[in-house]
Formats: C-alpha cells, sequence, structure tokens
C-alpha cells in the first residue's frame, strides 16, 4: 500500500477525519527517531511549500509526524523516504487550509543562515524565496505539489506518480501546467511589486 | 514557450532561492521531537542522542556549529558517563523522562518535562537502541551515490530546458544525448524523452 492509498484516493484530496490512519499496518522496520531526524526540516519545507504558514508550521509537523508514525508500518524501506512523506504533507497541508488557521497572511520564514551572509543577498534571497511562495499560492494545490516534488525536490516523475496515487501522464500534465501557470503568477507578481 | 513549457530563466532563479533554505536548528529538531515523545511510545530525543546526531550530520549536512556539537557528542561515546554529562548541559531544552537512564531523568527534571508513564514498549525501544548508540552508526538509507546520480541528471535536463528556451535545439541535443549516455535508464529518462520531443518540434 502505498500512502497515496489513503492520502490522495481517487485523486481527489480527502479530509483528514475521512480517513483512519490510527491503525498500525504492520511492524515498522525504519527507526522512527532516525526518519524524524533526517526528514523533519524536509517535511516542514513541504509544509511552507504547500502553504502552511510559518506560524504553524511546528504544529502541523507535529501531526504529520504522528500519522507517520502509525503508518510506518507501510514505508517500503527500499524506496526514498521523502515522496512518501510529501504525501503525508499534501494531505495535512490540504486539511491546514481547509480550516480557519489559515486566514492570515502567510509570512517569512526565518533566515537562520542569516549572520553567513551579507544583509543585501539576504534580503534579496528572501525577496526571491517570498515570490514564489506567493506564486505558487496563486496555483492549485494539486499542480504545485507535483511542481514542488519535480523542481524543488528532484523526485522523478515515475515515483511522483507512484507516491501521489496518479497516471505518469497526469505527472506530465500538472508539471506543464504548473510551470505555465507559475510563470504567469511570477510575471503578474513582479509587475504589483514593481521588480525589473 | 513552447508546449513543453521549460522552466524559464527568472523561474529557475527563484527555485535556486527557494533550494536554499537551511535545515533545521539541531535545538529544534530535538525539541520538536521531544514534544513527539510525550505523545508517542518513543524515548525523548534529548536522552539519547548520539546516533541522530551522526544520522543528522551525515545526511541533512547540518552546518558547522551543529557538527561541532555533534563531535562533541560523539567524542564521548568510549565513556558513557562522559557522555551523559555532556547532553543535558549542551543541547537538552526539553526532555521527556521516559528513559532507562537514571543519571539522565536526574538532570532534566527541571527542565520542561512531560509526567511520563513508561509503558513496556517505551522501556524496550529505550534499551534497544542503547547499544547500537554506542558502537554502529546507523545505517544511511538514501546512499549519496544515489542523490549525485539524480543531481547530475537534473543538471543535464535543466541545460537542455534552458537550451530549449533560447530555441536552441542543438545544444538542448547534446544535452539530451548526454543524459541518454549517462543514465539510459535514469530516474528522470521520462522527462528526457519528451524534452527530445520538443527538441525535434524546433526548426533549425
Amino acid at each position: 500500500m502505498s500512502a497515496v492509498d489513503f492520502v490522495m484516493g481517487d485523486g481527489v484530496l480527502r479530509q483528514a477525519q475521512d480517513v483512519d490512519v490510527s491503525a498500525r499496518e504492520s511492524p515498522p522496520s525504519v527507526d522512527f527517531r532516525a526518519l524524524f531526524e533526517r526528514e523533519v526540516s524536509y517535511v516542514m519545507r513541504s509544509l511552507r511549500r504547500l502553504g502552511v504558514a510559518e506560524r504553524d508550521l511546528e504544529d502541523v509537523t507535529h501531526e504529520v509526524f504522528l500519522a507517520v508514525h502509525r503508518r510506518l508500518g507501510t514505508l517500503d524501506a527500499s524506496r526514498p523516504a521523502k515522496p512518501w512523506l510529501f504525501a503525508f504533507a499534501l494531505r495535512y497541508a490540504s486539511h491546514y487550509r481547509r480550516s480557519d488557521r489559515c486566514d492570515l497572511p502567510i509570512e517569512h520564514a526565518p533566515d537562520v543562515r542569516a549572520t553567513e551572509m551579507g544583509a543585501e543577498a539576504v534580503l534579496e534571497r528572501r525577496d526571491k524565496q517570498q515570490l514564489l511562495l506567493d506564486a505558487l499560492e496563486a496555483i492549485d494545490l494539486e499542480r504545485r505539489a507535483v511542481f514542488i516534488m519535480h523542481e524543488l525536490d528532484d523526485v522523478g516523475c515515475q515515483e511522483i506518480a507512484r507516491s501521489l496515487g496518479i497516471p505518469i501522464g497526469t505527472v506530465y500534465s500538472r508539471l506543464r501546467l504548473a510551470r505555465e501557470d507559475l510563470e504567469s503568477a511570477v510575471k503578474r507578481l513582479k509587475a504589483q511589486r514593481g521588480y525589473r | 514557450m513552447n508546449h513543453d513549457s521549460p522552466t524559464s530563466s527568472t523561474l529557475q532563479d527563484l527555485i535556486h532561492a527557494e533550494r536554499e533554505i537551511p535545515t533545521l536548528p539541531r535545538e529544534q529538531t530535538v525539541r520538536m521531537f521531544d514534544r513527539l515523545a510525550a505523545q508517542l511510545p518513543l524515548p525523548a530525543a534529548s536522552t539519547v542522542s548520539q546516533a541522530p546526531v551522526e544520522s543528522a550530520i551525515a545526511q541533512a549536512g547540518l552546518r558547522t556549529k551543529v557538527f561541532g556539537l555533534g563531535c562533541l557528542l560523539l567524542g564521548g561515546l568510549g565513556g558513557a558517563a562522559a557522555t551523559r554529562a555532556l547532553v543535558p548541559s549542551s543541547n537538552s531544552t526539553t526532555s521527556n523522562p521516559v528513559v532507562t537512564r537514571v543519571e539522565i531523568v536526574i538532570h532534566t527534571a527541571s527542565a520542561e518535562a512531560v509526567p511520563p508513564s513508561a509503558p513496556p514498549e517505551i522501556q524496550a525501544t529505550a534499551s534497544s537502541s542503547n547499544p547500537r548508540n554506542h558502537s554502529n552508526p546507523p545505517k544511511k538509507q538514501e546512499p549519496p551515490k544515489v542523490s549525485n546520480d539524480l543531481k547530475r541528471e537534473r543538471l543535464l535536463l535543466e541545460t537542455a530546458r534552458a537550451a530549449l528556451q533560447r530555441q536552441d535545439s542543438a545544444s538542448a541535443k547534446a544535452a539530451l544525448d548526454e543524459h541518454a549516455r549517462a543514465f539510459p535508464n535514469g530516474q528522470l529518462s521520462e522527462e528526457r524523452t519528451i524534452l527530445l520531443r520538443a527538441a525535434d518540434a524546433i526548426r533549425p
């Protein structure tokens, strides 16, 4: 069973409470703590890119890993963990976006490397990161998920299809549309903000 | 924009900036894991930290500051008592006293502790993980080679995409040919095929 079987089902994101994630599938062969330590940054990054506000990132990440722990027995240790985890993040981000919590605007992520860079470079990078986040907000969540996995996480299209439980053609289609949507959104936002 | 919608240089620039987001500070990771450990049958991260520190450094590429802390902790592997003394003073912010080591429970009792009840599962997990922490480092689940290959694959396809954006089919095909030679069955071979079709569609 892939993560997708309960994450996306027939291709439509379902409400989190629709699916019982309380049952452990089988005794996990993966060290949960090692998985957490290795991938918590990735999960938080993914949630942020999927529209979870900075102030809620820790809480939603916590919820994701509670579910991951329950489903640890379904993780195929021979396959990369990131796409499997991303499916959890997508589901919880989707649920989050339907909740009251995401009414407030999304703010900058704190940049803990700021002291290692010049202030100008930090600000420039933050502007770019925020521009991309804002542009991502403008596109459909399913397209956005495919774009994030492929363009930002280097996940191959086959693996995306497997993780999200969608046909490979749908992956290509969503990727193409996401790029088009994103290009338009970036142009529009840059014009609005007076960027060159 | 052609039918394959290669990523523009503007978008690539934004993607590059977004990829530079750093990993979480070690302290935050420990705090978050401790919060989970309060709800799950797990030992708290701040009480048994040697192996995860090494794993996190090797696989997540934590920065020098954290690496230094990891070395400090790993340096104590030969003497468990010394390590136990270091962990709470340097790295613990919160803790879950659901552990089998009495020494640590005493040290962290004044932190923001979560009242524990230690079910048998916790005891088993903690005790079974300790010998491994002091002798064998955990296996890496994702060998670096895979990641490097994927990066190389991606780089070649990005080169091809950029060439397509300039309507330069010759350069795009050269990059795609190189990808086909180096990674005939690579993870991004499907995308290579699509980009090749896009390159073929460009008239010289």
